[in-house]
């Protein structure tokens, strides 16, 4: 195993990977922006290198500054995280050629995988199906429009280059294709530097379900069971879970296969996911390789006990694979919640800002992945998520009720979250049924406003005005001008045992 | 003590007093015995008629966070101006329409040249905020009166960034 390492990340993720360096008693550097000395993963690391300026292209996708940083801190590898450089084929191969250990797989896979256009060309080679579509990148505006009629509206642009939502726009007739196809090159050449976009045929009411793949470097690959993740703003994942609902045994150990099958014809090694589109009919066909570790990794390991992270460093420093395919078993049922900084009732507008008070949950079967605290100040530089509330029931049903009193019991006060939008759709007799496809939001959420019941607005009100009262004009309770003042925690002075009586 | 509070467009009137352990408070006119304990910074234990909630206050200015049973209650106190917890993305006086900034962040296009003739929906300005952009549009149809910033800019909440007068008064 790795004596040190460093984390090209920031946010929730970063402090996950420290957790499991710490575990395994391997140094943790973190890297930070000049927006992020006060963030909560250079608070928990063991060391960390302020790498430039806040924009990400001149630090957190930095690679030279990265390797730099790597190489003069005596780190022997470096885990990207998720977004970012984790799916920079230069990167993997910069690492490689810095005598670094790159925490994912080679070079050559992530170009392979990365390329989203050469990676349906490999799976359609290997037998798997695939969304139809172009088979290479858009190029001047009557081709793409010839190949949008053949497949007929709707149709989605999407960005060669990478995924996560960026660069991706559904297109449902001939008059928004010009503008939808500018927006998309745009946001990907801002995302991932490549402004190569493709059209697929969009997939109406699809689910969306994925397997978490491992894969030593000696060609033992597993999965670890699907997820299923079709609950979707933006094209982006809220809220996951395993198994999915839509599975039986049969169809979930045919994907299960047609995953690794995957996993093999790109190379793939450390850990991954196959992402699948499931139709009304249960058919399947691939959609994409995730080359990295999932935001929504922890719903895997809550059900199978696998710790994916420490997994993922023990693969790249050469462990081979401790499991066989029939040693994975899993248990009961998990549920992811991401929580964003973000206004749902506003289509999602972006609420960067202070943190006045945070409050996290806790309880039986409840994890949280945060990279918050109160008092923090969210910067407008970097993705918005903030946390993730990850649940664990033995049923379907109790994972979904432990996430609805989590949820009750998560305050986030000062900027907009996700929080009161999801607790609205894990409530949703649609999803309490099961009956999750990605129009979900679109389908039931359109137009959604917070209502606060009537007799709470009341309590709320009553409470305010005691609190003021009791609080008096001289000393008021928690204030914002003084958030970052120190509490009476601090000031009262440290603890004193065994003086005295 | 007597305090007013809006919260969204209602106004609420709040009286309270001390009255044995905790106090006597009406909200426009219902009367309650309220016990409410500090519990931890910016946390109270409230009891009313038995039925005892968490809650957390937390003051901001004139603007008061309210968080009882999971839901989140934003007061302004002494009525403010204007709405509370909404984000005033444009706005309409006398048929000109003001786009502003919805969060802070940068100006990544700009889709039209001033004195252009726009329909409602047009795409005037995209902001990108955390990776994600934003188109703002025009309200109505119109015609574009002023352009207030450029492509690249970094712009601030609430900033204006363009004028559209909007035809017929929206």
């Amino acid at each position: 195993m790795f004596k040190k390492i460093l984390i090209a990340n920031r946010g929730e993720i970063a402090c996950r990977v420290i957790r499991a360096c710490r575990e395994l008693g391997v140094r943790a550097a973190a890297v930070y922006s000049e927006a992020d000395r006060a963030a909560l993963h250079v608070a928990r690391a063991d060391e960390a290198y302020c790498i430039g300026p806040p924009p990400p292209l001149e630090s957190y996708l930095n690679i030279e500054k990265i390797i730099g940083t790597a190489k003069a801190a005596r780190a022997e590898a470096i885990h990207p995280g998720y977004g970012f450089l984790a799916e920079n084929a230069s990167f993997a191969d910069a690492c490689a050629a810095a005598g670094l250990a790159f925490i994912g797989p080679t070079g050559d896979t992530l170009r392979l995988s990365g390329d989203k256009l050469g990676a349906r060309r490999a799976v359609a080679a290997a037998g798997i199906p695939i969304i139809p579509g172009m088979s290479a990148g858009a190029g001047e505006f009557d081709g793409v429009l010839a190949e949008a009629e053949k497949l007929a509206y709707p149709v989605i642009v999407k960005a060669a280059g990478g995924g996560g939502g960026k660069g991706m726009r559904i297109v449902c007739g001939e008059g928004e294709l010009a503008e939808c196809l500018e927006a998309a090159r745009r946001e990907a050449m801002g995302a991932f530097g490549d402004d190569t976009v493709y059209l697929e045929k969009y997939l109406e009411r699809p689910r969306h379900v994925e397997f978490q793949i491992l894969a030593d470097n000696y060609g033992n690959v597993v999965h670890l069971f699907e997820r299923e993740c079709s609950i979707q703003r933006r094209h982006q994942k809220i809220v996951e879970e395993s198994p999915s609902p839509a599975l039986g045994e049969k169809l979930r150990k045919k994907m299960g296969q047609a995953a690794v099958a995957v996993a093999r014809a790109v190379g793939y090694t450390n850990a991954g996911t196959i992402e699948f589109m499931l139709d009304e009919d249960k058919n399947f066909y691939f959609l994409e390789v995730n080359a990295r570790v999932q935001v929504e990794h922890p719903v895997t390991e809550m059900v199978t006990g696998v710790d994916i992270v420490k997994t993922q460093l023990a693969i790249a420093a050469g462990e081979e694979l401790r499991f066989a395919q029939k040693d994975v078993s899993r248990r009961g049922h998990a549920l992811e919640c991401r929580v964003y900084a973000e206004d749902a009732a506003a289509n999602f507008l972006p609420s960067a800002g202070k943190i006045l008070f945070l409050r996290e949950p806790m309880g039986p079967g409840v994890r949280l992945d945060g990279g918050i605290y109160g008092g923090y100040d969210v910067p407008v530089h970097y993705d918005p998520i903030l946390a993730k509330l990850v649940t664990w029931g033995g049923s379907r049903e109790e994972a979904r009720r432990r996430m609805a009193e989590a949820m009750r019991e998560y305050i986030v006060i000062g900027i907009k979250t996700t929080i009161p939008f999801l607790r609205d759709v894990i409530n949703h007799p649609a999803f309490v049924a099961g009956e999750t496809n990605t129009a979900f939001v679109a389908d039931h959420f359109d137009g959604w406003r917070e209502e606060v019941p009537e007799a709470l607005v009341e309590k709320a009100l009553a409470a305010a005005g005691a609190a003021e009262l009791a609080a008096g004009p001289a000393k008021p309770y928690v204030d914002a001008d003084r958030a970052a003042a120190p509490t009476p925690w601090r000031t009262v002075g440290p603890w004193e045992t065994g003086r005295g009586g | 003590m007597e305090y007013e509070f809006q919260e969204g467009e209602a106004k609420h009137a709040v009286t309270v007093e001390r009255s044995g352990y905790g106090f006597r408070v009406a909200v426009d006119g219902r009367e309650m015995e309220v016990d409410l304990v500090a519990v931890e910074p910016g946390c109270y234990s409230l009891v009313t008629g038995g039925e005892a909630t968490d809650v957390v206050v937390v003051r901001d200015g004139s603007r008061r966070y309210v968080v009882v049973g999971g839901y989140s209650v934003v007061l302004e106190e002494g009525g403010g101006e204007g709405r509370v917890g909404a984000t005033v993305l444009e706005e309409l006086v006398e048929g000109v329409q003001t786009i502003r900034a919805p969060m802070p962040g940068k100006v990544v296009k700009i889709a039209v040249a001033e004195g252009d003739a726009v329909d409602k929906g047009r795409t005037i300005v995209v902001v990108e905020a955390m990776k994600m952009e934003h188109p703002l549009s025009a309200a109505g149809p119109g015609v574009v009166k002023r352009i207030y910033c450029g492509e690249g800019q970094n712009v601030d909440a609430d900033q204006p960034l363009a004028e559209v007068e909007i035809e017929g008064n929206g």
